[in-house]
């Protein structure tokens, strides 16, 4: 029996309601991307890649259609389940990095790991995390900037730790949504080649919305989003 | 991709606990924002424990002092003539209602008092009969005793060495605020001959005021020390006083056999032993030597008083709060009573007149009690009120005081009183002698209730208006959470992004408010508690600094403010600090709840 896809997504179809009107964001989207491999969504403004993305996340539930997270149909699951597979086998990455302003780095990084705890498991495994949260970081390049806030660093730094903090619980699978939107190109390549680098090491599944074709290009496979269906 | 086992099994919501309690920690230390709930929520506190306690500790002194008066139950005759069969009535309740530890009859009167060889002075008082020591069964009586503090049994003859000992301990406290008021009346005098302007006029106020006081305190040292040797004096006076006695009587009944004499035509010489000339003025030495024996004479047991300490001109309080006395034990008063009993008619308006001497004073902390009370034997009074047995009319006494067991609340006061009641109505069925004597039996808080109400009405609106305190901060609160959740939006989302429930970010915000109410009420109630405890001092500084004081020692019974917290009132009020932190953090986190993730992380 062959491994199941990481992600498989069939027939998925999101309306929003702006005011009186309803704007059909995807159309019947279906696709699959295997364990491992490193695909790009691409597409106009307005295409949907983020809410696909959102989709895929599990942030969001689909009006119609189905999404398997390595196999499991996750229509069928409800919010403590999806909240699960949030916690241990997504991670995500957003354009506006969305660090937490109270933590520091370290503590931005450990976050997931410390919703994932109970109180009394987090003492048995606060000293593991803050060694993984630092290794990840360390790779990272901010091995000097575990103790700064997010005010205190650049750009490219907010968003390298806010993949440290989508790698630390080690998911299977990584979401990354316009990741070097706010960054100059050359920030944005080293970002990507992090990625990359992560995706090689540490086999995982990343699905990466971009606007940006060089970066696309770079991915294993790119999916092309026009008026909410996949082009050909 | 890894899936393991463990993430299809949803984890319960009280696993993921951590991550809770951690952000509210980093919450509330890195946002100022919430700093400003909680100096309202410790402002609030603070006030409202130091308001509550000091009002709370009036009415306590007060419920003291009136139950320290009259006992548990009050038992009072509907007849102006006072209460008949007080004794029976005593018995009958202590033998058939089980709850009744102790009784005792009570006079009240009202008459004059003066002080021997001070014309001038005189004063109004209310005069109370008492029975002692029976009296500390039912009351507190002996615990405001100055002079006999700590004897237990207190009397109205207790052993004079212990009054010589007393006395002597207060001549030294009050000759160690006269040290220290010589010591400031001296560098104030050396500061004025360098002064000038207002501060040499405030200087000279100063000093004068301080000259006052030493000249008081120096009376006041002369007069113990002549209470002292009151003390002293032994039978010899009682025996000169007789032999006096005795000499002015002969020499009387023979001025009256000579006048009579006279009268009849006969020539004073006709009384051989009689000199008009030098026994006249031999009369006229005796009275005045007998007046002078009189106020040296330590009275017997049944002509003693122990006089309110508040009584006007008895004694005054320094700025230090110490208590000067000019009546000591062993000095003498004449009391004017003005009968309550029979023989009342517009006819007969004289008074009857005591002489007493001081045992003691007594203070309940209460002001309008302090300053008109004299207390003197039951039996005395009972005579000079005109209430002793007279003919076929038996002693009444104006009210008889119950003590009852235990620490009873008024609703088991109000039953026991009921018992009472019902006792002396079948004992009056049966005993035609008790036929006439209606009852009416109180408690001490319905007999204080003019006294004690608008005291309770004070407090009552001090909690109202700390109470509007409260609504003004949950709305701060509400407010600043509200703020705090639209600013975390975005961090909702995230949190929502790697696994956090609705409830669990939820009860972040509500932990949060809890905590802010927590932190802030702590602090609040330390900074109350330590108001409180320190009210005095805090109130003695600000008199100084502020030269305006609301609290003048010289002028109130009260040694000090009350300064006891009642850490019941500490309790609930760190409760509901806690509960108005949590409501007013529950809109707000509900809020948080519902948030999709999604349009969390799209905010701006």
């Amino acid at each position: 029996m062959s491994e199941p896809a990481a992600v498989k997504v069939h027939g998925l179809h999101k309306a929003y309601r702006m005011g009186k009107v309803e704007l059909h964001v995807l159309k019947g989207v279906s696709f699959d991307v295997a364990k491992g491999e490193f695909a790009a969504i691409v597409g106009a403004s307005g295409s949907g890649k983020s809410t696909l993305l959102h989709l895929i996340g599990l942030l969001d539930r689909p009006n119609k259609g189905a999404i398997e997270l390595a196999g499991r149909d996750t229509g069928k699951m409800g919010s403590s389940g999806r909240n699960a597979i949030r916690r241990r086998d997504v991670g995500f990455v957003f354009q506006f990095y969305h660090l937490l302003g109270e933590l520091n780095v370290l503590e931005n990084i450990i976050l997931p790991a410390m919703v994932d705890s109970s109180a009394a498991g987090w003492l048995g495994r606060s000293g593991a995390a803050k060694k993984r949260a630092a290794e990840i970081a360390d790779r990272l390049g901010l091995g000097e900037r575990l103790k700064h806030r997010p005010s205190e660093l650049s750009g490219g730094e907010r968003q390298r730790v806010a993949i440290a903090r989508a790698l630390m619980n080690r998911p299977g699978l990584l979401l990354a949504d316009e990741p070097t939107g706010n960054l100059d190109s050359n920030t944005g390549r080293q970002i990507i080649d992090q990625m990359m680098e992560f995706n090689r090491s540490e086999k995982q599944t990343i699905i990466m919305v971009t606007h940006d074709q060089s970066l696309a290009a770079r991915a294993h496979s790119v999916l092309k989003l026009q008026d909410g269906k996949l082009a050909d | 991709m890894k899936h393991t086992d463990e993430t299809s099994v949803p984890r319960k919501f009280d696993e993921e606990q951590m991550y809770k309690l951690f952000l509210c920690v980093r919450f509330l230390v890195r946002r100022p924002i919430a700093y400003l709930a909680m100096i309202c929520v410790f402002l609030v506190v603070a006030l409202m424990i130091s308001a509550v306690s000091i009002m709370s500790g009036f009415l306590h002194k007060i419920e003291v002092a009136a139950k320290g008066l009259f006992g548990d139950i009050i038992v009072e005759s509907d007849s102006q003539h006072g209460l008949a069969c007080y004794d029976d009535l005593m018995r009958e309740v202590k033998a058939k209602v089980p709850q009744v530890e102790a009784a005792s009859p009570f006079i009240l009167s009202y008459g004059m008092l003066r002080i021997p060889g001070q014309d001038h002075y005189r004063q109004a008082v209310q005069i109370a009969g008492i029975r002692l020591p029976e009296r500390v069964d039912v009351t507190d009586f002996g615990k405001g005793l100055f002079f006999q503090a700590g004897q237990g049994k207190p009397t109205f003859d207790p052993p004079r060495k212990i009054l010589e000992e007393r006395i002597v301990d207060d001549r030294k406290a009050i000759e160690g605020v006269r040290a220290v008021m010589q010591a400031e009346l001296k560098e104030k005098t050396d500061k004025l001959a360098g002064a000038s302007g207002a501060k040499a006029e405030e200087l000279k106020n100063q000093i004068a005021s301080l000259e006052n006081y030493i000249g008081r305190i120096n009376t006041a040292l002369y007069l113990h020390e002549q209470g002292t040797w009151f003390l002293k004096s032994t039978g010899g006076i009682d025996a000169e006083i007789a032999r006096v006695e005795q000499k002015l009587e002969r020499l009387n009944a023979m001025q009256s056999a000579a006048r009579t004499l006279y009268g009849m035509g006969w020539a004073y010489r006709a009384l051989a032993e009689w000199d008009e000339q030098r026994d006249g003025n031999a009369i006229k030495m005796m009275e005045s030597q007998l007046s002078s024996l009189y106020d040296k004479r330590f009275e017997p047991p049944s002509n003693r008083v122990i006089l309110g300490l508040g009584v006007s001109g008895l004694s005054f309080r320094t700025p230090q709060g110490q208590t000067v006395r000019y009546m000591v034990p062993g000095m003498k008063v004449v009391l004017y009573v003005y009968p309550l009993g029979r023989n009342v008619s517009l006819t007969n308006m004289s008074a009857n007149t005591a002489r007493l001497t001081v045992v003691d004073d007594c203070r309940t902390d209460v002001y309008s009690i302090d300053s008109e009370f004299v207390w003197m034997p039951f039996e005395t009074l009972q005579k000079l009120n005109n209430m002793d047995a007279f003919g076929d009319m038996p002693a009444r006494c104006s009210q008889v005081h119950i003590k009852v067991r235990g620490q009873p609340d008024e609703a088991a006061l109000r039953e026991i009183c009921r018992k009472i009641d019902g006792v002396w109505s079948r004992y009056r069925q049966v005993n035609p002698q008790a036929a006439n004597t209606l009852i009416e039996v109180r408690t001490w808080r319905q007999r204080q209730e003019r006294v004690i109400a608008p005291l309770e009405s004070q407090r009552t609106l001090a909690i109202i208006i700390c109470g509007m305190g409260w609504v003004v901060t949950f709305i701060l609160i509400v407010v600043v959470f509200y703020i705090i959740v639209v600013h975390k939006t975005p961090d909702i989302g995230v949190l929502k992004a790697i696994g956090a429930s609705g409830t669990g970010v939820a009860s972040i915000f509500l932990i949060y408010g809890a905590l802010v109410g927590l932190i802030g009420s702590a602090l609040g109630s330390v900074a109350g508690c330590y108001i409180v405890k320190y009210i005095n001092p805090i109130h003695d500084l600000a008199g100084k600094y502020l030269g305006y004081q609301i609290w003048r020692k010289e002028n109130y019974m009260f040694a000090e403010i009350p300064n006891e917290v009642d850490m019941t009132t500490v309790a609930v009020i760190i409760a509901s600090a806690i509960i108005a932190g949590l409501l007013g953090a529950l809109i707000p986190s509900i809020r948080a709840a519902r948030m999709q993730p999604v349009e969390s992380l799209r905010y701006e």
